[in-house]
Order: C-alpha cells, then structure tokens, then sequence
C-alpha cells in the first residue's frame, strides 16, 4: 500500500497522518476478524447466495449418500404406515 | 463477554450432530448433476401427507400462514408442513449476528468457523422442534386429526397421533437441512435452500396453471380443477355466454384453489425482475501486470439478489408464527385484547383491521429489505474490502483509479446499489402482494432471482469442466 | 430533537436521490437483449417447473392408494 498521497490533505500533515494511523488500525481490526465465512476464505454466503455449511466441522461423520438413502427409507417408511392403516381400516 | 460465549453452548453437541464429509476431491460435473436432481427429487416427494390426519386435510385445516406459505415451500398437512423455514430462520440469524458482531465469533479462527457452522445447524433443528411444539400446541391440527374429534368434550386427547405428527414434521425438517447441506458441502450447485425455493416455485407456477389434479371444494360437493386455467378451459361454455362470464370472474377470484389473478402478479413479478436483473453499472477496469488490458466489472442493480426480499419474509413469518402461539395462548386472559390478527380465509382483507395490518407489512417489508440490502452488502462474502483484496491478488485494478482507493470506490458504488435494488425489488413484491398474490409473487422473484445466481456458477462450472459426458450424450440425439 | 428529525427525513431524501441516480446511470438491457433473456430464463423455468410437476403427479396416485 502506497503510503504517500499526493494532494496535501486538509487539516495539515500532522492531522493527516494522525487520521491515516488511525484508518489503518481500523482497517487492521476488520482484517482481523473476519465478518463472514467466505471473507474468511473458507467459502460461505456470497452477495446473492445464502450458504450455510460450508466447512468440515466435528460431529458424527455422513456421506451425503448416506443421508440420500436415509430419507428415501423415511419417505417410505410414512407410505408404508399409510398402507397400513388403510389396510387395517378396511378390515374393522 | 469474560469467558462464556453462545458459541461454547454448541460444543456440547457437537458429537451427536450428523456432518456430511466434506468430498475428498473435486466432485465432476457431472456427479454434482445427480447429486443436485436427486436431492431436488427427494425434496418434492416431501409433499406426501403426514400420516395420522384425514383425506385431503389441507384444506380442513384452518391455515393462518396462507400468505407466506409458497414463499417457503411450506405445504399443508404434508410432510413439508414447515418447508425451509428452520433452514433460512437459522442461517439468517446466525450470519446477521457474526456480520454485525452482535454474538463473539472469530471466523478467522478454524474451530470458531466450525461451531459457527454447527450452530447453524443446530438452531434449524431447535426451530423445527419449537414450530412442531407451536403447531400442535395451538391445536393447528386438531381439526384432521384421523378419528378425533375436537368439539367433543371428554374425548381424550390423542397423544399418541400428535407424537407421531411431531415425530414425521421434525425428522423430515432435520432431512431437509441435512439436504441443504449436502448442496452447501459442493455435491449440488449454488445454495441448497435456494435451489429448493426456484424448484418449488418453478413447480407451484406450472401446477397453479395447469395443474390437473381434482379436489373437493370445501362445504359442498362441488369439485374443481387444480390448475385456474384448466378450469377454466373445463368450464367453458361456448353457448351461454352468460355461464362463461361468471367462469371466467370465478378464475380470477376463487380462493380456495389459485386463481388467475396470481398468476398473472407471478407473470408480471417476473418480467420486471428479468429485466432489473441486467441493470448494472459497469466498473472499467484494467490488468495492472499486462499493459493493454481493459475489461469492465459490471456490479449489478440488485446486488443482493433476491435475499433482502428473502430476509424480510423471513422475519415476518417467524413473527406471525409467534403471534398464532401468543394469540391462542393469551386468549383466555384477554378476551378483548387479543382480536384475530390475521384472519383465516374467509375473512380476507375483509375487515378495516387487516387492511391496516397488511399496509404496515408492506412497510415493515420495504424497511427490512432494504435495511438488510444495506448490510448485508458489507458482511457478506462479496463486500467491497473482499472484491478489492480479490482484484489486488489478481492484478486488476479500476481504470484512472490508484490501487489504494479501489475500496473506496466500491463503497460509493455497491450499497448504493443494493439498497436501491433491493427497494424497488420489494415495491414489486408489495405491489403484487396488495392485489392478492397470496406470496406467489413474492416466490416466483426469489426464485428468478436466485435462479440467475445459481446459473452463473452452473456456467462457470460447466466451462471448467470443458463440458459433460451428459451434454454430450444430449448433443449427441440432435 | 429537532435536529433528530431533520437526520430522520434526511437519510431517506439522501437515498432516494443515490438510487435514483444511481439507477440513471445503470445501463439498461436494450429490448432485443431483454426478449433474449427472456427466451432463456422462461424456457429454463419452465422446464424445470414441468419436471417439479411431473414428480407432484407422481404423488397424485400414490395419494389416492394410501390414504
């Protein structure tokens, strides 16, 4: 970063300099955290797209194949409960 | 903030939590395909009845939610009762409390980022369990419940069916999030909630117009077409142009079933948002390392997409879901005080009071989506300090700009632009909501919207992988 | 106070005015790109709106055997 401005800044150069120190550490307190997942450079939300889990966290490890067959088995497992019950209802 | 932070609360869960693996290498176009469909395939066969009510119970169901629901994929008495509320509640609350530093979160931090994200997560799955409780606290399914009835006094109260409801609600809300993630992890394109919210609207668009099923209609035993313009088309009669008349006043005004009058607001909504959508300011921008260079940066009118929009609605549905529990809950203390906020659909707009309410929510919705487009364009990934730190490590620079003011040149620029955007994209929305879009409008320009978004990284991806096996097998039939 | 409201009023006259400026200086699709974009977009949503319904018909069937 180029740390000399061409034009003289109002106010004088002390006043100048004072107000460059302190946009600095500004700058340098946002640097330090991060205010979302991807300006973290770890992928997350952009402008347009709202993500949520886009990182490795701990936890009970999944593949995604597994979650797949997981809710395909639920799916059929509240048609089979209807099935039942209306093959139950018949009979009574 | 000595020592303790909410985030430390997740900790405890984080064993128990399911975390689909991160893909071990890049996944290939054409894996993300699959991926993507049969994710979106699973997600619509979310629409089977929830077991334990009657037949066709969605439209016995006293619905006080009925102008939010398409906005959110949420369908009556199916397993997809909530839609992906739990999902956009969390993600919006967590990302806007760590954006605005309201909760203490290092992102910068690995473990930080990952309880962050397991946050996320677990919050969509409190909020399903805390809606199921709402629902079946107020009584909202007491009216279909298989084999109970209500008005009788000293009929026992079926523990057992409302178990099972909250049972099937909440595993398939954990389901939906789970679905969610897998598209987040990169399996899918774009955002998982987003392409489920294009689909459905994509869906609802079709079915509202052509769709063919039969039902009852409610209190006689009349049937109609599902579909406002096959019924139309049903109902024709060439010769009593007076029977035709009323068919077609009918079209546009039924209210148990869509009517006309939606889609053409969700038609109308459309168009404008196609054409918003290629407003933009282009930024001339230069290479820094080759001499010669020159490009343009376009930064789009609606920055933000359709997220604003997303957010407010967002907001407004979790506080009518609060007032239906504090309505029903107070209700017996203050008789007077609590007067029915949002009637069902038989009093629609009929009365001065809901007419002042949905005023104030046209305005609650302006002032939150363009409060959110206002922050959301500086904590989101894509803020003027990222694209500027990304031009920097590029070697691009603004044309006739020194390199130091790059930032302050988009900060004039981008929340300029989303705010404006994100206004006039609301103005629509309310417009159409006004004339009675029941949220269809409002659903169909998120979905565009979205849609552009999630198009644009389907290109580029597609690019990379220097086309498909499945595009080619396709040019292939021609 | 007063000086309170005059901030009120002055934030939304302020961004009314960058909005609309700025919306001035946006360039604007012309009508033959607009009808492109369209083309697509329409084509793309329908489509995807066919393929959303074809798996809802699905359901119509299965709703009527089991329930």
């Amino acid at each position: 970063m180029s740390t000399s401005s061409s034009s003289q800044a109002p106010g004088g150069l002390r006043n100048a300099v004072k107000r460059k120190s302190t946009a600095d550490k500004k700058q340098q307190s946002q640097n330090a955290t991060p205010l979302s997942t991807r300006s973290a450079g770890a992928g997350g939300s952009s402008s347009t797209m709202m993500k949520l889990f886009t990182d490795e966290a701990q936890g009970l490890r999944v593949d995604p194949l597994v979650v797949l067959f997981l809710a395909v088995g639920f799916i059929f497992s509240v048609i089979i409960l209807h099935v039942f019950a209306k093959i139950t209802g018949k009979f009574t | 903030m000595a020592g303790f932070r909410l985030l430390d609360l997740v900790k405890f869960f984080l064993p128990i939590l399911p975390e689909i693996e991160y893909p071990f290498e890049k996944i290939s176009f054409d894996e993300r395909i699959v991926y993507t469909v049969s994710c979106a395939v699973i997600f619509l066969f979310g629409q089977l009845p929830i077991y334990g009510l009657k037949k066709n119970a969605q439209f016995y169901i006293e619905d006080p939610f009925y102008n939010f629901r398409s906005i959110f994929s949420m369908q009556q008495g199916t397993l997809l009762e909530f839609g992906l509320l739990p999902v956009l509640t969390s993600g919006f609350i967590w990302q806007i409390a760590v954006g605005l530093r309201l909760i203490n979160v290092n992102l910068g931090n690995r473990l930080d980022r990952e309880l962050f994200q397991t946050g996320q997560k677990l919050t969509s799955f409190i909020l399903a369990i805390i809606y199921t409780v709402i629902f079946i606290y107020v009584g909202y399914f007491d009216n279909v419940i298989k084999g109970y009835n209500p008005i009788e006094i000293g009929g026992n109260i079926p523990w057992g069916s409302y178990f099972l409801i909250g049972l099937q609600l909440c595993s398939w809300s954990w389901i939906i999030t789970l679905l969610v993630e897998i598209f987040d992890k990169g399996y899918g394109f774009g955002s998982g909630s987003l392409c489920f919210l294009i689909l459905e609207s994509a869906t609802n668009f079709i079915a509202d117009l052509v769709g063919v099923e039969i039902y009852p209609l409610v209190n006689s035993n009349k049937f109609e077409t599902y579909g406002a313009s096959l019924n139309l088309i049903k109902n024709f009669k060439i010769f009593s142009p007076k029977e035709t008349a009323f068919q077609i006043y009918h079209a546009f005004t039924r209210i148990q079933f869509p009517n006309l009058t939606q889609f053409y607001i969700s038609l109308f909504s459309i168009l404008v948002v196609i054409g918003l959508q290629n407003f933009r300011i282009e930024v001339p921008i230069r290479s820094t390392k080759m001499r010669g260079m020159n490009n343009i940066y376009p930064i789009k009118l609606l920055y933000c997409g359709a997220l604003p929009l997303l957010f407010a609605y967002t907001i407004i549905a979790n506080l009518k879901i609060f007032n239906y529990l504090f309505n029903f809950a107070l209700s017996p203390y203050f008789p007077t005080l609590t007067f029915k906020l949002y009637g069902s659909r038989k009093v629609l707009n009929s009365t001065i009071i809901s007419f002042a309410f949905s005023i104030i929510e046209a305005f609650a919705v302006i002032i939150l989506s363009s409060w959110f487009a206002n922050k959301w364009s500086f904590i989101s990934g894509s803020s003027p300090r990222d694209i500027s730190k990304q031009f920097k490590d590029q070697g691009i620079s603004i044309s006739g700009k020194r390199d130091v003011s790059i930032t302050k040149e988009f900060n004039r620029i981008i929340p300029v632009a989303s705010v404006s955007g994100a206004f006039i994209i609301a103005v629509v929305a309310v417009i159409g909501e006004f004339f009675g879009g029941l949220g269809k409008g409002v659903s169909v320009i998120v979905g565009v919207a979205s849609a552009f978004g999630i198009l644009e990284e389907f290109m580029i991806e597609y690019q990379q992988a220097g086309g498909s096996q499945f595009t080619n097998a396709l040019s292939g039939f021609q | 106070m007063a000086d309170g409201i005059e901030k009120l009023t002055e934030v939304p006259v302020e961004f009314f005015k960058d909005g609309s400026a700025f919306v001035k200086k946006c360039s604007k699709p012309d009508q033959k790109e607009y009808f492109k974009i369209i083309k697509a977009v329409g084509i793309g949503f329908i489509m995807m709106g066919i393929v959303g319904y074809a798996v809802k018909l699905i359901h119509i069937p299965i709703r009527y055997l089991i329930v």
